[in-house]
């Protein structure tokens, strides 16, 4: 592929005075690698929570971060300092995250997510008696990581946004193609999984 | 469907865990659709989790800043290339503007897309040749410009933008002595 096919659109927000970037964000914008490993120092275990919640697997998250780093590198140009370093890196994370689910899933997550909540509406007897989520065995205590991995993709993917990366519901609905209040219904059946995988 | 009142009543139980499955997502479904409801539950359920703050493996920082500098390596590589392929598309046009001997006729194609051994089978001017080239520099100045909006001050690349420049330039040297 051309360089020239990657070259980063322009910003809409061009006719507006940037703000002041971070010193070390600009100069790993001028190509400074010592720079972009700072970054990468100061960012590196949110993304990789980000990264390992929404995929549930840790050589998978492995992939993803390094896709997030490349990636950043690669569009660092089009970091013109209207947001936040972070909050633009979290963005493209959370972008490079779901497309891997998408294509990682048969069904799309949005359809995912439809029929797990066709099971909570008559899951009773797929729920165990003591209370524990299904799969899990009664005792065991887990952490949270494991934990999170139990969950459904779809189910994952609205708690890793809306408890780890601070998204309303109503982005969650547009990023994952489903209804705020589906999605609001999601994250409370996954918190109370979770619960009970970690009790 | 259940009120406020049920869910109400049946808060604590959700909170310890002790509601059976289906009464639970009666009151979750409940809470999605009622603000108030969501906030009651919100509150009764807020730091029930520990907080997800999972460390990344050691390893992991050398095999993204290692990948990053491969895909420095790959970007710069392609530069070259661009680069070396509108210098020699520049020599050898000048080669062809040089004036022919008398009678002789010069028929060439496009050097940057067919191999010398097929010249003369396509059948183009030294001044269409000319204008190929100028095009092929063009191109690769706009690579550069594109890698040097990536990396604004690289020194390297504007060594290779400013050579791109000085190629024109030549090249326009060589189109007006081939037609004085």
């Amino acid at each position: 592929m051309s360089t020239s096919q990657t070259l980063p659109r322009p910003s809409p927000f061009a006719h507006v005075a940037s703000q002041v970037i971070d010193p070390t964000v600009a100069a790993a914008q001028r190509g400074d690698e010592t720079a972009f490993a700072s970054l990468y120092d100061a960012h590196a275990a949110a993304i990789h929570a980000l990264c390992l919640g929404m995929s549930g697997d840790r050589a998978a998250a492995a992939e993803l971060v390094q896709d997030v780093f490349v990636r950043a590198w690669e569009r660092l140009a089009s970091f013109r300092g209207e947001s936040a370093f972070g909050t633009w890196l979290h963005r493209l994370a959370v972008n490079v995250a779901l497309e891997s689910a998408r294509r990682g899933q048969r069904r799309s997550l949005r359809v995912q997510i439809a029929a797990d909540l066709r099971v909570v509406d008559g899951d009773a007897a797929s729920v165990a008696p003591d209370g524990a989520a299904p799969g899990v065995e009664p005792g065991v205590a887990m952490d949270l990581e494991h934990a999170i991995a139990r969950l459904s993709a779809g189910m994952r993917a609205v708690f890793v946004l809306h408890d780890v990366e601070g998204y309303q519901h109503a982005e969650i609905g547009e990023k994952l193609g489903i209804a705020e209040g589906t999605s609001k219904a999601h994250l409370f059946r996954a918190r109370r999984l979770l619960r009970e995988i970690l009790s | 469907m259940i009120t406020c009142e049920t869910f109400l009543s049946a808060l604590d139980a959700y909170r310890a865990g002790t509601l059976d499955a289906a009464r639970s997502v009666a009151l979750e479904t409940h809470a999605a659709s009622c603000a108030t409801c969501e906030a009651r539950l919100e509150q009764a359920t807020a730091g029930l989790l520990p907080r997800f703050a999972p460390a990344p493996p050691a390893a992991l920082r050398a095999q993204v800043l290692g990948a990053v500098a491969a895909r420095r390596t790959s970007q710069r590589r392609t530069i070259w290339a661009r680069v070396g392929a509108a210098a020699a598309a520049a020599a050898f046009a000048a080669v062809l503007l040089r004036p022919a001997p008398k009678g002789a006729q010069v028929l060439v194609a496009d050097s940057t897309r067919v191999p010398a051994a097929q010249l003369g089978a396509g059948g183009a001017s030294a001044e269409d040749i000319a204008r190929s080239e100028f095009r092929a520099l063009d191109d690769a100045a706009r690579e550069l410009q594109a890698a040097l909006t990536r990396a604004p001050g690289d020194a390297e690349l504007t060594s290779f933008l400013r050579s791109i420049d000085d190629q024109r330039a030549a090249l326009r040297r060589q189109v007006q002595d081939a037609r004085s």
